[in-house]
């Protein structure tokens, strides 16, 4: 209803109404006016006619009587005229002086006397005359009569039209606005489901009331739009806030954690680093006995693996927050794996009077398709753990198949120890990327903290997942469930079904198999290979001398240049070395490039196939699956074990230079 | 001898037996006119032998029908053989239907019907075959006589108006009764025959006294020049002599009057001068009727010489005639004759003579 707070309320409807009966009113005054006025016109023209019919009716009659002198008819005939009400006075004057009359004389003076000349039956004489008066009270009986009549007809049409305008206004115009004035009244942001209904008859033209109610509902639902639109504004901002109140929580906290991580990376690289650059030092300097110069470089060779197994960790954490981690699928004995591993550590444990043991609790020789460089990498990361945080007493690394479902089995590898054990409240941060439990700078052990946290990412990776059950002072055991596809001894499936995540695993180029060091890096034997000429193509002079230096020990005369341009050009140009070893990143043109340019020359210049080994920095199977696809014969990682260059190589150099 | 005997056979019944006869008087018992009707064939039914009934009818005509249906009704020993009315107020073809059945033979005196009526009624002893006849007076020979004499009467007074001629004014009867307007004829053709009289205007004073004596007052407005009045009756002339005396006139000087009847004061009044001319007699009707009735009672039927007769019956009096006339009815002791008028009784008689004077001398 309409705000009648701020000023009287008067509804439009009323008002009209209101003027409407008052315009009426003064219509039915001026019209009852005028129909009296007419009415006493017509009331008077009416007994002047009747008087004059009265009159012209008799007047034949009296003037027979008048002229036979018939007293007794004229009075018999002025009875009967007097009879009838209209009449109040009547008289016959005969012309010879004789006056018969009948009703009110007063009345002869009326201006309502109506006077006839009575002629004889012959024409010639007038005889009298017939003088009619009209009955005054009978007049204005008949004048109030029709005057009553008129007004009351009025009055009802009047009151029936005013009624029925009313009705219409009420109806048509009263309620639709209120209904309207009442929807407005209450657009508010509560109630802004229901639009206007206005109950009016369905029609086929649209008036004002629709249009208005139309923009009411339009208005309505802009307006519930625009308050829908700003909640949702309201609580995606809020969410966003709330995201990035955690995203700011998380950042400050992982920005605390990578800081503190960057401190122990720091400190882990430079201790190597310092192993290295001291010990390379002592090298340069003179009389250095073969003792002193053999122990500098098993240093300077210890720091640098360390500082391998460092950014392997690091690149392995890189790749897994990537979602890029890419697992190979393989047949592996898992058992013979976990003793291996075993044995890996024995002679670390037993530096430590530790006791170390495997158990394998299922069928030896049993084949499972899974990642065994990843499994072994898991599994050692863990045996590193325990044997470091144990002093005594012993680490126990078990393997169990503890599910199957058809050829899909899940496997559970556990190491436990009789070490420091962890505080509970502190195991939910052992899984946390860039955190350690003692995150302090004199904190009791080294490491980067990487391990489990890339232990975590394998396993969820591999379908599983990875727990802990630990007593501070007593021990713990840390154990990872991953799936793998049940083999039989033959290294086929053992059911047809695939593992899921070994669908996504892009099956790996051959040569990797034999590029990549074996389980146990076995070392390749030097071997002659004459004089046979090798291109080396690399923009880092020490890598091209080492590499070079390598080839050289094994007979190969090698010549390098410093990008992959350089490289096509003296191919073009003649140069026919028999294998090309290619650096990925260099200036002008990379390795990619070089290679495919040499190999779309070679097709077009139908020139034997030279081939090409790619040297990357990088890591990963699409870098390796992206050399070969250039045209790359193999691919090997840096920092490039030298046995395995040399391993590569030799296949492709059959007249070998002799050095 | 058989002649004798049967002239004595066929004449006793009538020595012996006298008809019953009854009369409608259309008139008031007090009414000089009806009255001296009455007396009249009062006078004829003793001298005729005949037993005569009066019935007044007092001038209202639904009277005369129930008189009719008393009559009727009586036993046939009472019953009149024969009924006499006249036709005043046209009440003849219901009073002849009336009588019809009842076999009362019926004689219309006085006036009979008009042509009119004959419509309805037919002659005598056609659709009605009890009406044996009728009898009038020659009415116009009153009014003619009357006229004349007034006339005759301002000439000699040397009324005339400054156009040289006699106005005169007619205060008639009635418009319907044949004896009225043939009175009326009478005075028209006097007026006509003289030549130099104007008839202003015939009124109709119905017989009575005052109407004629107002009517009298216009005509004296209307006709300043009238000297003449001529009335159909007694009483119109004597009202209309009753306005000029208020209207300070001299009757019989400044005015003429003529006057019908043969009333005391008409007589009286014609003896010294008021009236200039009266005509009466007719009253006798009634008395000659009943002469009719006895001839034809007694094998004389009127047929030969007419069912419907109309007689000269009216004088013109005169002072010395009034005197006879006079002398004659109002003698207790005096007879008249009735019976020399039979034709029955007079076999010599060929032709009715019934005028007045005759019945004077």
């Amino acid at each position: 209803m309409p705000n009648r707070n701020l000023r009287s309320f008067r509804s439009i409807v009323q008002a009209l109404i209101g003027r409407i009966f008052l315009l009426a009113m003064v219509l039915l005054m001026i019209a009852l006016g005028l129909q009296a006025w007419w009415a006493q016109e017509q009331n008077k023209q009416h007994f002047q006619e009747l008087m004059q019919e009265v009159g012209e009716t008799n007047v034949p009659m009296m003037a027979l009587a008048l002229w036979d002198i018939e007293p007794a008819a004229l009075r018999a005939q002025l009875d009967f005229m007097a009879k009838r009400p209209e009449i109040g006075y009547v008289q016959i004057k005969s012309a010879t002086g004789q006056v018969y009359a009948q009703g009110d004389a007063q009345l002869l003076g009326s201006q309502t006397a109506h006077r006839l000349a009575i002629q004889s039956p012959q024409g010639n004489l007038q005889l009298g005359e017939l003088t009619l008066v009209v009955n005054p009270s009978y007049f204005w009986r008949n004048f109030f009569s029709m005057a009553w009549q008129a007004a009351f007809g009025y009055c009802v049409l009047t009151a029936v039209i005013c009624l029925l305008i009313v009705f219409m206004l009420k109806h048509d115009l009263q309620r639709p606005l209120e209904s309207i004035a009442q929807f407005a009244s209450e657009l508010t942001s509560e109630k802004l489901t229901h639009s206007l209904q206005l109950e009016r008859r369905p029609s086929a033209h649209e008036d004002e009331i629709d249009v208005l109610a139309r923009a009411f509902n339009q208005l309505q639902r802009s307006l519930r739009r625009h308050i829908e639109d700003l909640n949702g504004l309201v609580i995606e901002r809020t969410a966003q806030q709330e995201k990035l109140m955690v995203a700011n929580q998380k950042s400050q906290v992982a920005n605390l954690a990578k800081s503190q991580f960057l401190a122990t990376i720091s400190h882990e690289l430079r201790t190597p680093l310092n192993g290295i650059l001291g010990m390379a030092q002592l090298l340069k300097h003179a009389g250095v006995t073969d003792q002193q110069r053999v122990e500098y470089a098993q240093i300077i060779l210890d720091s640098g693996k360390s500082l391998e197994t460092l950014i392997s960790d690091l690149l392995d954490i890189s790749q897994i927050e990537a979602n890029k981690l890419v697992l190979r699928s393989e047949p592996c004995d898992v058992g013979n794996l976990t003793h291996d591993v075993t044995t890996l550590f024995y002679q670390t444990a037993q530096s430590k009077k530790l006791n170390i043991d495997s158990v394998w609790q299922g069928a030896m020789g049993q084949l499972f398709r899974t990642d065994p460089i990843r499994l072994r990498q898991m599994l050692s990361n863990l045996v590193s753990n325990a044997i470091k945080f144990t002093e005594q007493g012993f680490v126990r690394v078990v393997g169990q198949e503890v599910e199957r479902n058809g050829a899909e089995a899940i496997l559970e590898f556990s190491v436990s120890d009789s070490g420091i054990g962890i505080a509970p409240d502190k195991l939910d941060l052992l899984f946390k990327r860039f955190s350690q439990v003692d995150a302090s700078h004199s904190r009791s052990f080294e490491g980067t903290g990487l391990g489990l946290s890339i232990i975590e990412g394998l396993a969820k990776r591999m379908g599983g997942s990875v727990g802990v059950e630990s007593q501070a002072g007593v021990g713990s055991r840390f154990w990872f469930r991953i799936q793998v596809v049940v083999l039989d001894a033959a290294g086929k499936l053992w059911h047809d079904a695939a593992a899921p995540w070994v669908a996504q695993v892009a099956p790996v180029a051959s040569p990797e198999h034999h590029l990549m060091p074996a389980s146990g890096g076995t070392s390749v034997p030097a071997k002659s290979v004459g004089r046979s000429l090798a291109l080396v193509v690399e923009d880092n002079p020490i890598n091209q001398k080492v590499v070079q230096n390598s080839l050289s020990r094994i007979g190969l005369q090698s010549m390098s240049l410093t990008n992959g341009l350089e490289a096509v050009n003296a191919v073009t140009q003649g140069l026919q070395p028999q294998v090309i070893l290619m650096d990925m990143q260099m200036p002008v043109m990379n390795g990619l490039q070089a290679t495919l340019a040499i190999r779309a020359w070679e097709v077009k210049a139908h020139r034997k196939r030279i081939p090409i080994i790619g040297l990357t920095a990088g890591s990963g199977v699409e870098i390796e699956q992206e050399c070969l696809d250039s045209g790359m014969d193999a691919v090997l990682f840096k920092p490039v074990d030298l046995d395995l260059l040399q391993t590569a190589v030799l296949p492709y150099v059959d007249d070998p230079v002799q050095a | 001898m058989n002649k004798y005997w049967l002239m004595i056979a066929l004449w006793c019944p009538m020595l012996v037996w006298s008809q019953r006869v009854a009369f409608i008087n259309p008139g008031k018992s007090d009414e000089t006119y009806w009255v001296t009707a009455s007396q009249s064939m009062q006078l004829a039914a003793e001298s005729l032998n005949m037993d005569l009934e009066v019935r007044y009818a007092q001038r209202e005509h639904l009277r005369s029908f129930d008189i009719a249906r008393e009559l009727i009704a009586r036993p046939a020993a009472s019953r009149p053989e024969y009924v006499i009315f006249s036709n005043d107020h046209a009440v003849s073809p219901e009073l002849l239907r009336l009588f019809e059945p009842s076999g009362i033979k019926c004689f219309l005196a006085y006036s009979k019907p008009t042509l009119h009526e004959r419509a309805q009624t037919g002659g005598p002893r056609q659709k009605y075959k009890n009406w044996i006849g009728s009898l009038e007076p020659k009415a116009q020979d009153a009014g003619y006589l009357t006229a004349k004499a007034l006339i005759g009467k301002g000439r000699s007074m040397k009324l005339h108006a400054p156009d040289g001629r006699l106005h005169m004014v007619a205060i008639a009867g009635d418009r319907s009764t044949n004896s009225s307007i043939l009175r009326n004829a009478g005075m028209r053709q006097a007026v006509k025959e003289a030549g130099d009289v104007v008839l202003e205007q015939e009124v109709y004073g119905d017989w009575t006294r005052d109407k004629a004596a107002e009517q009298a007052q216009w005509l004296y407005e209307r006709y300043p020049l009238a000297r003449l009045v001529w009335a159909g009756n007694d009483l119109m002339a004597f009202g209309a002599m009753q306005t000029l005396e208020q209207r300070h006139g001299v009757v019989g000087k400044t005015v003429l009057f003529s006057g019908v009847n043969t009333s005391d004061e008409a007589l009286q009044d014609l003896r010294i001068g008021r009236l200039s001319a009266l005509a009466g007699g007719h009253f006798i009707t009634g008395a000659w009727a009943l002469v009719m009735i006895y001839d034809h009672h007694h094998g004389k039927d009127f047929a030969n010489e007419g069912l419907e007769l109309e007689l000269p019956m009216f004088a013109l009096f005169t002072p010395a005639l009034a005197d006879r006339f006079q002398q004659v009815f109002n003698s207790k002791t005096q007879k008249i004759d009735f019976r020399k008028y039979s034709k029955a009784l007079n076999p010599r008689v060929q032709r009715y003579a019934f005028g007045f004077e005759q019945l004077l001398k």
